[in-house]
């Protein structure tokens, strides 16, 4: 998508900048409008599987499970955010969480002598044992890297938790337990609605350590 | 709590968004006019947060935009890099920063949830929720707003051209001077442009594969 079909207004020979500013606030309520109808639907469009994937978690948690957690660029940053929240959480417990890029020397040394496609799927290899569980965040579903640790966790007998956008990509059509897809093109409302995803996911899965 | 209370306690914050659009649209006007000038921008507050900014703006997810300068730092490396007129932005209150950021004469924005309503900054942006979990997550469309217009009104407001090698994705030119401190100048097919060629060997003539106005390649 370009900023052209996003802001039509500016291109078609372009008004003052009064008149540019005026669409720029009108376009900008539009879309705060457009997040919050798709954070709505994709909750309501994922609500029973949210559920069963927390009570997975749980489950697992309870039992002495960990989470690893792994995107590439914005998601990264989102795996990190989930994975700060599942450990250091305001209220509730505290449960074990790894974020497989918060070690530089790991994420260097396995994407210069192994390739960047291995650098999650290697350290899920290593640390993964049945009963963790591992959340993948792609915006597109199809990052590589993120789709090979996700089988490798699956291979291992871990919970796998995609979370993905547009049509679901490559994990739509691999072998994760709970896939939630934010069925949207714009990466950026596709990430707005995975943080959402995820802190739901977190609160529910408090909600059912807590019960259990 | 079901998921649809969870959906239902969204909605107050989530539409109180929209009245927010003028300020957001301020802070971005600001913006443009400090990157058209050389600014970078300086990310801090959850370190997640601040790294997700820097990415956005340094790498653009719309292939063809502009790289533009942006680092998530912590306050020390704040006072160590920063140079009056560049852009603070701060994903939650992070006031020891703010206050840093203030004192070397940057620009700043501070995106805070209701609580922090009274922070001191050029630009606040207020998420209307308490709940910590709902202000992050407005706060993460709001910088992908802030991202979104500062190209806009960079792109409206320039008086400059579209420069094609200042873009992120790599384009192919040829050199037709070079010149000192290993640059040169360039045909990108659109106009002339001066770009570094300190990681190539150049020469007239040659063709060079161009991102964010750093040769990186020969075509052969």
């Amino acid at each position: 998508m370009s900023v052209e079909s996003l802001y039509p207004f500016l291109y078609d020979g372009a008004g003052d900048a009064a008149a540019v500013r005026e669409q720029a606030v009108r376009s900008t309520a539009h879309k705060a409008a457009e997040i919050l109808e798709l954070r709505k639907r994709v909750l309501a469009s994922s609500a029973a599987d949210l559920e069963r994937c927390a009570a997975s978690m749980a489950a697992a948690f309870a039992a002495g499970g960990r989470l690893f957690a792994f995107g590439n660029g914005g998601s990264s940053t989102d795996a990190q955010a989930l994975v700060r929240l599942f450990t250091r959480p305001h209220g509730g417990q505290a449960v074990p969480a790894v974020c497989l890029t918060d070690d530089v020397a790991i994420v260097t040394a396995l994407a210069n002598d192994v390739g960047f496609d291995n650098v999650f799927a290697r350290q899920v290899s290593a640390f993964a044992r049945a009963g963790d569980v591992a959340v993948g965040v792609s915006t597109s579903g199809g990052s590589e890297n993120v789709v090979r640790a996700l089988d490798a966790a699956s291979r291992l007998g871990a919970i796998t938790v995609g979370l993905a956008g547009y049509d679901g990509g490559a994990m739509a059509g691999g072998t994760v337990d709970h896939l939630f897809v934010v069925p949207s093109d714009s990466v950026h409302r596709i990430q707005e609605a995975q943080t959402t995803l995820y802190h739901v996911l977190w609160t529910l899965t408090q909600e059912a350590l807590a019960s259990s | 709590m079901p998921v649809v209370d969870e959906s239902g306690r969204r909605e107050a914050p989530g539409g109180a968004l929209a009245g927010n659009a003028e300020a957001i649209v301020g802070a971005c006007v600001a913006m443009a006019d400090r990157f058209a000038a050389g600014a970078t921008l300086f990310a801090f507050g959850n370190s997640e947060d601040a790294q997700h900014v820097a990415v956005e703006f340094l790498h653009p997810v719309i292939v063809g935009k502009r790289a533009l300068p942006a680092m998530a730092v912590a306050t020390d490396g704040l006072r160590l890099l920063a140079k009056p007129g560049d852009i603070a932005v701060a994903v939650g209150a992070d006031i020891g920063a703010l206050v840093t950021a203030r004192a070397l004469g940057l620009m700043t924005i501070a995106l805070v949830g209701r609580r922090d309503v009274g922070i001191v900054a050029d630009h606040v942006l207020v998420a209307e929720a308490d709940d910590a979990l709902l202000v992050r997550e407005l706060h993460v469309t709001t910088y992908h707003l802030l991202w979104e217009l500062t190209h806009v009104f960079l792109e409206h407001c320039s008086s400059d051209e579209h420069c094609v090698t200042c873009s992120d994705e790599a384009v192919e030119v040829t050199v037709v001077e070079l010149r000192d401190g290993d640059l040169a100048l360039v045909d990108t097919g659109r106009g002339l442009e001066e770009v570094s060629v300190a990681l190539v060997e150049a020469d007239i003539g040659a063709r060079l594969l161009v991102q964010a106005k750093e040769a990186i390649a020969r075509v052969e």
